[in-house]
């Protein structure tokens, strides 16, 4: 460090440097009075300011609380569904990363089930998937090779879509959570 | 690190979130002076600032099961009475004359015996001549000790505008300070 920084002094004056910063500052301070006389300064006004102090208040302590209490309106105590929905509220973040990874992990087991037989040919499709239907309707001849790959990718791309949702609706739903977080912290102060 | 909140205070708060006025009597008695002591310093009236730190006592019950202790109660506190007192100071400020707040330009020195007295009154006027956005920031880090980032959360503020802020109101203090301030050196 060859430059001063007067921001840094005020870092250090405001204990806000840390660790190796606050090494180097103080390295650099010992050797810099330009620095050593800003934080002389930043400390005189510290102390300054301390001038500006409270005058005793017209309410005693114990009549300023007993005031405030006169004035608490009774709170309803939370009824236990209240406190269970707040909890699943907290919780919404881990139950939607839990049900997005539980999501996925079926998915892709299915997904892989399904390949495994489709491939193998050892369960028969329930139905000729949407493009075999397609690749009948425009009259191709198509073998039983040819049909399995077709019902692969019918059902491998049926599966991305279904993917697709799901992120898509856990997705939303995180925002959604977001949002609400969001809203509830600006409305408490 | 150190959990933010202490384990009899998170108790308190626990059992006063639960609707427990006596619990909530005692983080009261425990918080009001500085509470207090915070308005003050941000409206430079004593009345006024009672009166907001009981209108801040009363909102923090009305929202207390909102609360969570990832920051001490008391920064809680500071947060709902800063807001109060800087919404009061925004309404009062339409109405009177800022310039009464000022300190009174002299180039007068401060006489011996009355020097305490007559210090304090310019050091207060010079705090309370601030902007009431940098004199918030100030007051929390210079009299309540609050870090950049806490004050950034009470203030509902980025911390790098809590930065600038401090700043702009060191160096409007150390103008109108000066001559305390080079009295004192040296
Ligand atoms: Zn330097």
């Amino acid at each position: 460090m060859s430059t001063h920084h007067t921001s840094l002094v005020s870092f250090y004056h405001d204990g806000e440097l840390h660790r190796r910063q606050l090494h180097h500052f103080e390295a650099h301070l010992a050797g810099c009075p330009i620095c050593q006389k800003e934080l002389a300064t930043l400390r005189r006004l510290s102390h300054v300011l301390e001038d500006f102090t409270i005058p005793v208040g017209k309410t005693s302590p114990e009549r300023f609380s007993a005031r405030i209490r006169a004035r608490l309106p009774a709170r309803q105590r939370q009824s236990a569904w209240r406190t269970a929905l707040q909890g699943v509220w907290q919780a919404a973040p881990a139950l939607l990363f839990g049900t997005l990874t539980f999501g996925q992990a079926v998915l892709m087991l299915s997904g892989a089930a399904l390949t495994i037989a489709g491939l193998s040919g050892s369960v028969p499709w329930p139905r000729n998937s949407w493009l075999v239907r397609l690749a009948l309707l425009f009259g191709a001849a198509i073998d039983h090779s040819t049909r399995s790959l077709l019902q692969l990718l019918g059902t491998l791309s049926w599966f991305t879509v279904l993917e697709l949702a799901f992120l898509g609706i856990i997705g939303l739903l995180y925002w959604g959570w977001l949002a609400s977080w969001w809203a509830y912290h600006r409305s408490v102060a | 690190m150190p959990a933010p909140v202490a384990q009899d205070e998170w108790r308190l708060v626990t059992q006063a979130q639960r609707g427990d006025q006596e619990a909530f009597g005692e983080l009261i008695r425990r918080n009001q002076e500085q509470v207090i002591g915070l308005v003050y310093r941000l409206c430079g009236d004593m009345e006024l600032a009672e009166d907001a730190a009981q209108e801040a006592f009363l909102r923090a019950w009305q929202h207390l099961p909102s609360y969570r202790p990832d920051a001490p109660f008391k920064n809680w506190l500071y947060r709902i009475a800063a807001n109060i007192a800087l919404s009061a100071l925004r309404r009062e400020r339409a109405m009177t004359d800022i310039d009464d707040l000022l300190p009174a330009a002299s180039d007068e020195e401060p006489e011996d015996e009355t020097e305490a007295s007559e210090r304090r009154e310019y050091v207060r006027r010079a705090v309370l001549a601030l902007p009431a956005a940098s004199r918030a920031v100030l007051v929390l880090r210079e009299y309540e000790g609050l870090s950049y980032r806490e004050i950034a959360e009470v203030l509902n503020i980025p911390i790098g505008t809590v930065m600038s802020r401090l700043n702009y109101a060191r160096s409007k203090l150390r103008e109108s300070l000066a001559p305390y301030l080079q009295a004192e050196g040296e």
